[in-house]
């Protein structure tokens, strides 16, 4: 780029050079942003390549291994029924990950719309975000557990009870930022010129809204892995011999002293990843943010 | 009427629009009427408040829903009455048929997408011209517009353009669909004083080259003189006087006219304090039953507070004065 700004020719004046990604450029200068993808990077790359990372079946027991402490042999050590620490930690990551995911995405997509109907249709407002309140009065992990009490344990019912948790705070977030922005001279002019209602809140409104909800849906995807890992640490999440972290943690408590790599292990993949997530989202929106206030 | 042969393209008839307020509810458009005759530029001008802005919005059905309402009044364009047509309706001649360009050109470009992708957009929607040709169709307008290059400027986001640069967008924007009536509410009071100049000469250009009719809203009466054919004054909600320019400046007949103009500043006379109407724009919430400018006005006689004089019209002229005919004595003094 160096040389390239030396050699800049004149005409360039009247049209700036294009610098191509400022957002991503700004990321990689932000340095916690860095570490929180570092962290986050591992653990991804643990659930991506699980088949490939892991050797052991992580439900194979093997009684005459059971409490082998990590080591050479046995990266993580093994549990109370000699199944690979290593092979149970990575699997329940690709499983944490992908309920996390599952909670993301259902809570972009109902978040949005219902605090995009609330923001822009003033009528609606009301109604939805009475009712957005009402779910919000609950402590979260109490609803959820409340939730998945009613539909059954198993993953895809905890991925619906954390979705319904989660999303009245995403429909919020989404809600406050289209009030902002509708008020804006370019959605008046977009009406001005013959735009209708649905194309003014898919087109003119929705993509002004991006910024806070990419921050927010990072620290969803952070909290629902963590919370996830409550509801299978109860007993509420993917049956049994399906590891979790949660139900990792669960099986292993109660060997706590003789063993305690069973426990702490997953409990530090569990940090690992909502840190990480954490510090993507602090960085997203450090570097997000400003963008919104100052056009330059 | 006027000696027009013309039938007027847009014609507003006793346009009221209500705003509500918690605490009150007044007219902010106070039966409004006029016609716009094609290729014609009609100047509305009057204080800031004054519901210039709330009439331009109207016709169009744009007025905030609360806390606006249209209560009375037509607007006939095309055979139609705008104000009692759908929503549906409404949106296919906003931007095709009549476009509006609005005050603040910093911030009616959406900031996550390009020029390019914002003058393509009104032209797909409206016209449906496919992408390439809508494409082709925006280098040509912002190169009309005076943009230079502007094949690699389609590319910017609103933010790289000044000011001036990005009303000539929303100028090429507003121009995409050929329209027949041009609102513009106050296109250049954001603008330095040397880029009004140059936005003002484009629109005179442009409107001179396609024949479309403006309604140009300012409370700038320099630009209504260089610009407008017609004035309308508006005060408190109200036309209150109507004519040509030349006649409108040369023997203004509604004392407020009178005032506004004496507060321009004279480059030929001696140098002295520029004089001011005393007193501000009325509380709208709280109008008594006369004259709204009866408070303010250095001719006001009992009679003018006891009721509101109508829009009497002589010939092209029409003000609402009862004491019209002295103020519009040459040498009498709005104290």
């Amino acid at each position: 780029m160096a040389s390239e700004a030396l050699a800049t020719p004149l005409e360039a004046v009247a049209v700036p050079p294009k610098r191509r990604f400022p957002t991503l450029r700004r990321l990689l200068r932000h340095k916690l942003f860095l570490v929180g993808a570092l962290l986050f990077g591992i653990v991804l790359t643990a659930a991506l390549f699980a088949d490939l990372l892991i050797q052991v079946d992580p439900n194979r027991i093997s009684i005459r291994n059971k409490f082998r402490p990590p080591g050479s042999e046995w990266i993580f050590g093994t549990d109370n029924f000699g199944r690979s620490q290593w092979s149970r930690v990575v699997k329940g990551a690709q499983l944490s990950l992908a309920i996390g995911f599952g909670v993301v995405v259902l809570n972009a997509v109902f978040g949005t719309l219902l605090g995009a109907l609330a923001g822009y249709f003033r009528t609606l407002d009301n109604v939805l975000m009475r009712i957005m309140d009402a779910f919000m009065a609950f402590p979260v992990i109490l609803l959820a557990i409340g939730i998945t009490a009613a539909l059954g344990p198993g993953s895809i019912n905890a991925v619906i009870a954390l979705a319904a948790v989660y999303t009245p705070r995403t429909a919020r977030i989404v809600r406050a930022s289209v009030l902002v922005v509708r008020e804006q001279a370019y959605i008046e002019a977009a009406r001005a010129m013959g735009a209708s209602h649905a194309r003014i809140l898919l087109r003119h409104v929705l993509p002004n809204c991006m910024a806070p909800l990419i921050v927010q849906l990072t620290f969803i995807f952070a909290y629902s892995v963590l919370s996830e890992a409550v509801l299978s640490f109860l007993g509420l999440g993917a049956e049994p011999p399906t590891p979790t972290w949660g139900n990792i943690i669960a099986e292993g408590r109660l060997y706590i002293r003789e063993a305690p790599w069973i426990t702490l292990i997953p409990g530090l993949a569990l940090a690992m990843t909502v840190l990480g997530l954490n510090l993507l989202g602090d960085g997203l929106r450090d570097v997000l943010d400003p963008r919104l206030k100052v056009q330059q | 009427m006027s000696a027009r042969e013309r039938d007027p393209i847009l014609s507003v008839r006793g346009l009221t629009t209500e705003l509500r307020t918690e605490s009150s509810r007044f007219h902010a458009v106070d039966a409004v009427s006029f016609d716009l005759f094609p290729g014609e530029v009609l100047g509305i001008v009057g204080e800031s408040g004054c519901g210039k802005s709330m009439t331009a919005l109207s016709i169009l059905g744009l007025v905030p829903r609360p806390p606006g309402r249209i209560v009375a009044g037509e607007v006939w364009f095309e055979g139609r009455d705008l104000v009692r047509a759908s929503e549906r309706e409404l949106q296919r001649v906003r931007g095709a048929k009549i476009a509006m360009i609005f005050q603040e050109p910093m911030s009616s470009l959406n900031p996550v997408f390009t020029i390019g992708e914002q003058i393509a957009e009104t032209l797909r929607h409206h016209e449906r011209l496919g992408r390439r040709a809508a494409r082709e169709r925006a280098v040509e307008l912002l190169a009309k517009v005076g943009i230079p290059s502007p094949a690699e400027r389609l590319d910017s986001y609103p933010h790289e353009l000044s000011g001036g640069m990005r009303q000539r967008v929303m100028i090429a924007i507003a121009l995409a669909c050929n329209p027949k009536v041009l609102l513009a509410d106050e296109p250049t009071t954001a603008l330095d004083v040397t880029i009004q100049a140059q936005i003002l000469d484009l629109l005179q250009r442009l409107q001179a080259e396609l024949g479309m009719a403006v309604v140009i809203i300012t409370h700038d009466l320099g630009i209504v003189a260089e610009f407008a054919h017609r004035v309308l004054v508006m005060y408190a909600g109200r036309v209150i006087e109507e004519g040509a320019v030349e006649a409108i400046f040369e023997s203004p007949a509604h004392p407020y006219t009178r005032g506004l103009l004496a507060s321009l500043p004279d480059l030929e006379g001696e140098i002295g304090r520029l004089s001011a109407i005393p007193g501000s724009v009325p509380q709208m919430g709280a109008l008594g039953p006369g004259c709204r400018f009866a408070p303010r006005c250095g001719l006001v006689e009992p009679a003018c507070l006891a009721a509101d004089p109508p829009l009497a019209r002589t010939g092209a002229r029409a003000v609402a004065c009862r004491r019209a005919a002295l103020a519009a004595a040459p040498r009498e003094r709005v104290a």
